[in-house]
């Protein structure tokens, strides 16, 4: 709740502006049954004439003009307070979101983060609108009604208040129960979806071993579920209309005969009867409101604390105090008895690694699935936190270096290429939004993808991802490596990245990166002997260690892994001639 | 999804002027209908029928207590100057009439006719002023005496002692008293009444539609494995689900209370029509407006509401995206440009949402305004009515209450007509899917038992595609074990995919058990077959569900039996609630292994004649391939089996290989025949020995 009255602390003039309105809405709208009262008095005396019954009618007409006018003011102003509030929470989080690291990411699943910044900001926003909204007319609505109707008669007011507080327990009670009894039907509405999105992935299963009628049976009793939880809802709910007529009508029969006997015995003008039904009317709403209020606020206030709670993570990655700025590294790496767990893992991915790498040298790293080799590269960027003293570029700990710095020097092209929704050009410029078309088509022509996306129907500005076209796997990779052309890094890094381009377009892209690879330090990661084999140095890697480091000529000498992938690829190709 | 693109809106605002395409499209659906519930159906309508007239009469209550009994009762006529007037009036009035002097009556105003009182008050015959009786003589007060019988002016009233008044009024107070009762009485009835409809219209439309979704998902189910290639799933789910609500919304909030709408509206304006034609008019004459305003104002909320969810949906799914790729955006440095782009958007939804908003603030108004103008006019006009004598204060305090219950359903037209449309547009998709034909279901021929399969000349493809399968012939005796062998896109799949009738073959019979199983009963087939595939479908449920495919009655002997046999006994028990551990999202729960050896279980809990495996590529830790090398022993134990296979141990195990490759068996015989063959096998094979990873694609 702290959390919660900081914003609105902040948007205060807006929505107290819109309060403001509210309240002249309000006064306009309780004054109408006063101009009632007095025209129907006037009446039953028998001492109205033409020019005050204009008076009275040009009366309510004005008062229905600043309802209008000012229901427009509290719109604005609270309603919108409450989107302005929302959008600078959700850019706060999000702002924040992007500085946590991937430790974070890989314990906190994107699906509930998602539900974050979609439930608990609509809570959030509920509360800020609907929920301000509510307490003001509350107050005003029934503060102002109540002081009209003890103005005309106290002791009547006080019977046809009787049944209202009513109201306000059910609205508490029933705005529990409904919500509670709602979010049972939509799980049990999920679930039908489930049981269906489950059938008709499942239909090969299901006709091979002719499980139609048993599945029909299965999604009927989900039928039925969802039946069940929808008529307990409907219990309830189909209650809620009926109890709130019934309540503010038992007002209205009190009213009937009170008032009415007051009015026979002439204590009580017929106007001031007829105002009294209206006060009732406007009663109803804020009676109603105090007891949904409290459910907004207290929705709206956990829903901050878990946003809240979100916005104190801490990245585990970050710059150290006084972090080192640098222009470019010679690219000598340095490994040193590298040991690394993942939290939580009592294996290690990594052990005993050590290894130098000199400034320019262009180093293979070969291994099995799961042998490590992501884990030692995703180290050096600072995607995963390597232990102290354990990874030196240029002789100094990684750790001491910028972030920015380092990672802007490091350029890693991932395994699985990561393309966004969006154009072709969009996804080649991700990391150089101001590319010029000239330099589109080059860094396209360097990732040998140039070809391809001329034919697309809209070239380089086709839709890609889910919306657009689907890319082929070598597709999306090249894709991915025409980022590179764009920046100028002092290490570069291939994890595996061309494994689903065919192994002549390969050729030619590695021909390409001869050239773009000058003088820089370079770690490709392959399971293709044939591209291994060109580098200064191959790195073998079994179960998170290292089996073997030298030459190819040195490898295919000795017993090992590489030996063998080398044998079987050589004879494979020869097969499929 | 529930509302089709703009094309689709369009196209069913064509049709909604044909009206019976609708009634066409919606019989189809009655097909599905088990039991339609008519008599629950007109018993909601009666309970509409009285809660309306409920309804209507709440505000005539109120207007007899003012005009009967509150209002004052009497009122004087003078006919001195109309004496032809009074001939009349003295010849034709019903109520009683008491004579003051020659000239003079009091009456009970509710005596006098809307006509004879707009005549008398033109004419002047009407005199100002209520009267009351009393049975009391008082000396500061002037009372008309009549027939023994006093009479006072209302204002003087209050001179009397208050128990006199009370004395004087009694009667009235306990009429009021009574009507009080009536309201309060039609009050709870309205309230049980209501609460009873709603409820039973919930549940007839809950019934219809699991009738209507039941049809559907079985109709689905039917539909060959063509439609399925097709069809994303998420499209059949919203069928079934989303549609189907649409349909059940438009059931429950539109059409039966349409009808309600129509009573209401009728009803009501007949009364008011009782009460002053002229007033009623005036207010009628609103009404246009009101349902102007109202079909613009949510036409506008309409389209500003989709672009808010349009804006919505592309914030969320740019979080989401972001989020999932934060690694790439962090290693490149990219985390201001991605800011950058977020908040653009972030921007953009705040503007629609602002549209949205400004809809409603500007439109909403306006609405309130026209029924504020209407309460206006009615003061008006009903005032100036009172005074000429046609109309009554208990009728103008009626009649504020009548505006708004006739303007409630003209303001939900608009509403309830979208709810129509997306019902309509639902329906017509469904009836879309309805239209579907299903599988073949063969001759209802079966064969006997035995496990003999017959390719002969077996062409097929897929749609207009090439041929994948050009002219496959084999033949495979009962108990015999086959592999079939070949690389990638040999057309491996696609022959297992023929021999369970998922596709048709083109030319060529496939016979299996001496019938072609064209002539087969589908269903009959496929029992006698089990098909266990590389990709192992896990279905949500436990062990128990997943290898009885979620039998309503599995013998759990069996089941045991089962996993016992394919060495997956042991890692299901591992888990804490053995058997029946719950598998949570297709199996994440459970490594590759773990989830072929349950596969492998399931097979075996059917104990097909025929088995046809898909055997396993991907690679496990060595326990568990050897586990799965056990388990296939196991498997193919005594029956006919056909196998995809890459493993050297499965091959050598085999009766006979059979090598295709594009399509065509390029080589068959025993493993002994093949290697001295020096073919493909006999390379394939060579790299095998080499490494022991997989080669056979």
């Amino acid at each position: 709740m702290k959390e919660l009255l900081k914003y609105f602390w902040k948007w205060k003039w807006k929505i107290l502006l819109g309060v403001l309105a509210l309240l002249i809405v309000d006064l306009s709208q309780l004054f109408v049954p006063l101009v009632i009262r007095s025209a129907i008095d006037r009446i039953a005396e028998g001492i109205m004439n033409l020019k005050s019954l204009s008076f009275h009618f040009l009366l309510i007409v004005f008062l229905a003009f600043m309802t209008a006018l000012f229901r427009f003011f509290w719109r604005y102003f609270i309603m919108g307070s409450a989107r302005e509030i929302e959008k600078s929470l959700r850019d706060r989080l999000y702002k924040h979101l992007l500085t946590l690291d991937l430790y974070f990411y890989n314990r906190r699943k994107v699906g509930d983060i998602m539900a974050h910044a979609t439930n608990d900001l609509e809570a959030i926003r509920m509360a800020c609108g609907m929920g301000v909204v509510g307490s003001a007319d509350f107050f005003i609505m029934f503060f102002v009604s109540l002081f009209f109707m003890l103005k005309i008669s106290p002791i009547l007011t006080l019977y046809v208040l009787i049944p209202l507080p009513v109201l306000s327990i059910i609205m508490l009670f029933f705005g529990r129960y409904i919500h509670r009894f709602f979010r049972k039907v939509q799980e049990g509405f999920s679930y039908l979806s489930e049981l269906a999105q489950e059938a008709f992935s499942g239909i090969k299963v299901i006709k091979s071993f002719v499980r139609e009628r048993n599945e029909e049976n299965i999604f009927y009793k989900g039928n039925v579920i969802f039946f069940k939880r929808n008529m307990s809802l409907v219990y309830l709910w189909g209650a809620f209309m009926p109890i709130i007529t019934l309540v503010s009508g038992i007002s209205i029969v009190i009213l009937l005969y009170f008032g009415g006997k007051r009015v026979i015995l002439n204590q009580l003008s017929l106007g001031s009867f007829v105002a009294f039904a209206s006060y009732i009317g406007f009663m109803i709403w804020p009676m109603m409101a105090i007891g949904w209020v409290v459910n907004i606020f207290q929705r709206g206030s956990a829903s901050m604390d878990r946003i809240i709670d979100l916005l104190k993570e801490k990245p585990v990655i970050k710059n150290i105090a006084n972090c080192i700025n640098v222009k470019n590294f010679k690219g000598k790496i340095h490994v040193k008895n590298l040991e690394f767990y993942y939290p939580d893992t009592e294996k290690p991915a990594l052990k005993k690694i050590s290894f130098e790498i000199n400034p320019g040298e262009k180093i293979g790293i070969l291994g099995k699935t799961g042998s490590g080799k992501t884990t030692l590269i995703n180290l050096f960027l600072r995607l995963l936190e390597p232990p102290q003293g354990t990874i030196f570029i240029d002789g100094k700990d990684i750790k001491s270096y910028c972030l920015y710095d380092l990672r802007r020097e490091i350029f890693l092209l991932p395994q699985e290429a990561v393309i966004f929704s969006g154009t072709i050009k969009e996804n080649i410029t991700f990391v150089h939004p101001s590319a010029n078309d000239e330099d589109i088509f080059k860094s396209s022509k360097f990732a040998e993808i140039y070809d391809e996306i001329i034919e697309f129907p809209d070239k380089f500005d086709t839709l890609v991802g889910e919306r657009g076209v689907t890319l082929s796997g070598g597709q999306k990779q090249r894709i991915a490596l025409a980022r590179a052309f764009f920046l100028n890094p002092s290490i570069f890094i291939l994890d595996d990245a061309l494994s689903a381009v065919d192994s002549e377009t390969e050729e030619k892209i590695i021909t390409n990166l001869r050239d773009y690879l000058k003088g820089k330090t370079a770690i490709i990661v392959s399971y293709r002997t044939g591209v291994l084999k060109n580098l200064d140095r191959i790195i073998v890697m079994v179960d998170g260690e290292i089996e073997n480091i030298g030459t190819h000529e040195e490898l295919v000498e000795k017993d090992g892994f590489y030996k063998k992938v080398y044998e079987v690829q050589t004879a494979l190709t020869e097969v499929m001639k | 999804m529930r509302h089709g693109g703009p094309g689709r809106g369009f196209k069913m605002e064509e049709e909604r002027l044909t009206g019976t395409q609708d009634i066409r499209l919606f019989k189809r659906l009655l097909k599905y209908i088990k039991k339609p519930y008519w008599r629950v159906i007109a018993f909601v309508f009666v309970l509409l029928m009285v809660t309306s007239v409920f309804d209507i009469s709440l505000p005539y209550l109120t207007k007899i207590a003012i005009d009967d009994h509150i209002v004052p009762p009497y009122r004087i006529l003078n006919f001195k100057d109309y004496p032809e007037l009074k001939q009349e009036f003295v010849n034709k009035f019903k109520g009683e009439k008491i004579e003051i002097e020659s000239d003079r009556y009091i009456v009970k105003k509710r005596d006098i006719s809307s006509y004879e009182l707009k005549l008398y008050e033109k004419k002047g015959i009407l005199e100002k002023g209520l009267y009351i009786e009393v049975f009391e003589n008082k000396e500061d007060i002037s009372i008309i005496q009549a027939k023994n019988r006093n009479f006072v002016k209302y204002e003087d009233l209050s001179k009397f002692s208050p128990l006199m008044i009370f004395k004087i009024r009694k009667k009235d107070i306990d009429s009021i008293k009574n009507i009080a009762l009536i309201y309060l009485g039609i009050l709870i009835l309205l309230g049980i009444f209501t609460y009873l409809h709603m409820v039973l219209l919930q549940y007839v439309g809950q019934k219809l539609m699991i009738d209507v979704r039941m049809g559907l998902f079985s109709h689905i189910l039917k539909l060959p494995m063509t439609f399925f290639d097709k069809n994303p799933v998420g499209r059949l789910v919203t069928r079934v689900t989303n549609d189907i609500a649409a349909l059940n919304e438009f059931f429950t909030s539109v059409l039966v209370y349409l009808f309600k709408d129509i009573l209401l509206i009728i009803g009501i304006t007949a009364i008011m029509f009782k009460m002053n034609i002229r007033i009623t008019l005036i207010i009628l004459a609103l009404s246009p407006f009101i349902a102007i305003a109202t079909t613009i104002f949510r036409k506008k909320v309409r389209e500003a509401y989709r672009e808010v969810r349009r804006k919505l949906a592309y914030i969320n799914a740019f979080i989401q995206e972001s989020l999932s790729s934060i690694g790439i955006i962090q290693v490149y440095n990219q985390e201001k440009n991605n800011y950058r782009k977020f908040d653009g958007i972030n921007d953009d939804l705040f503007k629609a949402n602002m549209r949205q908003l400004m809809v409603f603030a500007i439109f909403r108004p306006i609405i309130d305004l026209i029924r504020a103008f209407a309460i206006a006019l009615l003061i008006f006009f009903g005032g100036w009515t009172i005074m000429t004598g046609a109309f009554t204060l208990g009728a103008l305090a009626a009649f504020l209450s009548y505006v708004e219950m006739l303007f409630r359903p003209i303001m939900d037209i608009s509403e309830k007509y979208n709810i129509f449309q997306s019902a309509m547009a639902a329906t017509e998709r469904i009836v879309i899917l309805l239209d579907e034909k299903g599988e073949e279901k063969g001759n209802g021929k079966t064969g006997e038992r035995r496990g003999e399969i017959i390719f002969d000349d077996v062409w097929m493809k897929y749609d207009e595609g090439d041929w994948v399968l050009k002219g496959i012939s084999f033949r495979i005796n009962p108990g015999e074990r086959v592999a079939i062998v070949g690389p990638t896109g040999s057309g491996k799949t696609s022959l297992i995919s023929s021999l369970l009738k998922f596709y048709p073959v083109q030319k060529g019979r496939i016979i299996i058990d001496g019938v072609d199983i064209k002539e087969w009963d589908t269903c009959e087939l496929r029992k006698r077959m089990a098909l266990v595939l590389q990709d192992v479908f896990m279905f949500s449920g436990n062990f128990v569900d997943n290898i009885s495919l979620r039998d309503d009655n599995p013998s759990i002997e069996r089941i045991k039996r089962s996993a016992r046999r394919v060495y997956a006994h042991e890692f299901i028990e591992s888990r804490n609630n053995s058997y029946f551990e719950e598998i949570t999202e297709k199996g994440k729960n459970l490594s590759q292994g773990e989830r072929q050896l349950l596969s492998f279980a399931r097979a075996l809990y059917f104990d097909p004649e025929i088995l046809i495996l898909d055997e396993p590529t991907s690679s496990v830790d060595s326990y568990t391939e050897h586990l799965i090398q056990r388990g296939i022993k196991e498997l193919l134990k005594d029956r006919t089996s056909l196998i995809i296979a890459h493993r050297l141990s499965t091959i050598m195990d085999c009766d006979k290989i059979i090598v295709i490759h594009n399509g065509k068996i390029v080589e068959t015989g025993t493993h002994k025949e093949l290697i001295n063959k020096k073919g493909l096998y006999a390379k394939l094979w060579e790299l095998q020995i080499k490494e022991k990873e997989l080669v056979f694609g």
